[in-house]
């Protein structure tokens, strides 16, 4: 599982979610999500990102789509949102809020796999710029 | 490329305001709800301006709308021999005799357009001649057949003259010596530039 899937096409991701193809597509105005221009084209990886984080706040977080649009979007995100809002940061939600069966979620593994990757990244960024 | 959404969030506002904002400041907004990236930044840029001042994105946007009108306006300025006239002698030429004193006026107002043209153009010819006498002559001031020096000039420009040289340069501690950055360097390379101008830059020492 280190090695991940991040290419999409509207039938995968939706089978990737669970839900219809016509469900995945009501998701678009809401989150965000551009999708590909031919039929079978594949999304772009920041798109899936967008998706997984939106996947969390309806399905995990269990905001509507008009939450998500009115409030997350102006707070900066979901991460921001939850800052906010719940005092958490959407890392320590997922890890310690949430029980084990939506933690063992796939799409949350990979949420929180990516936000480990990233805070990895910027620290050892910092400590980059630290020495030079 | 970026979804309206995205774009939102990094902004900080609902979708709405974007595509308000979008809207009154003729942003192309795609029609699959994307943004270029042009657009976005300066969506960012509005959006930093608007923390600045402190004011929503939205009244941003109205101001910035406000300025863009107010800069056409001035730059849509022009002279109108008409407007002029009328507001010069509150009566609108078209409609007066043509006979009358402000008929007259008002045709007389076409030579002075002429006239303000033809000044212009001496003004840009002479400006050129004069820049050239100082190319190629180093001064157009001491060029013979120039009337525009006024009398008592040269005299005036001596005593500034020997005043920079006994005011600022006599003070100067020159020493006796060549000054160091310049042994190396044979002697007069800066004069040669003045050489042709033989009022100025007299520098006291060598």
């Amino acid at each position: 599982m280190i090695c991940e899937n991040v290419i999409y096409t509207q039938k995968t991701l939706a089978e990737r979610y669970r839900i219809s193809i016509a469900a995945l597509q009501r998701w678009y105005p809401y989150a965000g999500i551009v999708k590909p221009r031919k039929r079978g084209g594949y999304f772009d990886g920041t798109t899936v990102e967008i998706a997984g984080i939106f996947y969390v706040a309806i399905k995990i977080r269990r905001l509507t789509c008009e939450e998500y649009l009115q409030q997350v979007i102006p707070a900066g995100g979901l991460d921001a949102y939850l800052k906010k809002v719940n005092d958490v940061t959407l890392y320590d939600f997922l890890s310690k809020h949430i029980s084990n069966e939506e933690k063992n979620n796939p799409i949350v593994q990979a949420v929180i796999r990516r936000i480990e990757r990233n805070e990895a990244y910027q620290q050892s960024g910092r400590d980059f710029a630290g020495v030079a | 490329m970026k979804h309206i959404n995205k774009v939102a969030e990094t902004l900080q506002v609902s979708p709405d305001v974007v595509r308000t904002c979008c809207r009154l400041l003729d942003l192309a907004l795609q029609p699959n709800d994307t943004l270029d990236e042009t657009v976005e930044q300066q969506l960012i840029q509005l959006k930093e301006t608007a923390s600045r001042e402190d004011m929503s994105l939205e009244e941003a946007a109205q101001h910035l709308i406000a300025m863009r009108d107010r800069k056409s306006e001035v730059g849509e300025h022009k002279f109108d021999k008409r407007e002029y006239i009328k507001q010069r002698f509150g009566v609108d030429p078209e409609q007066a005799s043509p006979d009358s004193f402000v008929g007259i006026l008002y045709r007389d107002a076409d030579r002075g357009i002429q006239l303000g043209e033809l000044r212009h153009k001496v003004v840009l010819e002479s400006s050129t001649l004069a820049l050239e006498e100082f190319v190629f002559h180093g001064s157009s001031l001491f060029a013979e057949d120039n009337t525009s020096v006024p009398p008592g000039y040269d005299e005036a420009q001596e005593r500034i003259n020997s005043r920079i040289d006994n005011d600022f340069f006599g003070k100067v501690n020159w020493g006796e010596e060549i000054h160091p950055l310049l042994v190396g360097t044979s002697i007069p390379q800066p004069r040669q530039l003045k050489s042709s101008q033989p009022k100025t830059g007299q520098s006291p020492k060598k």
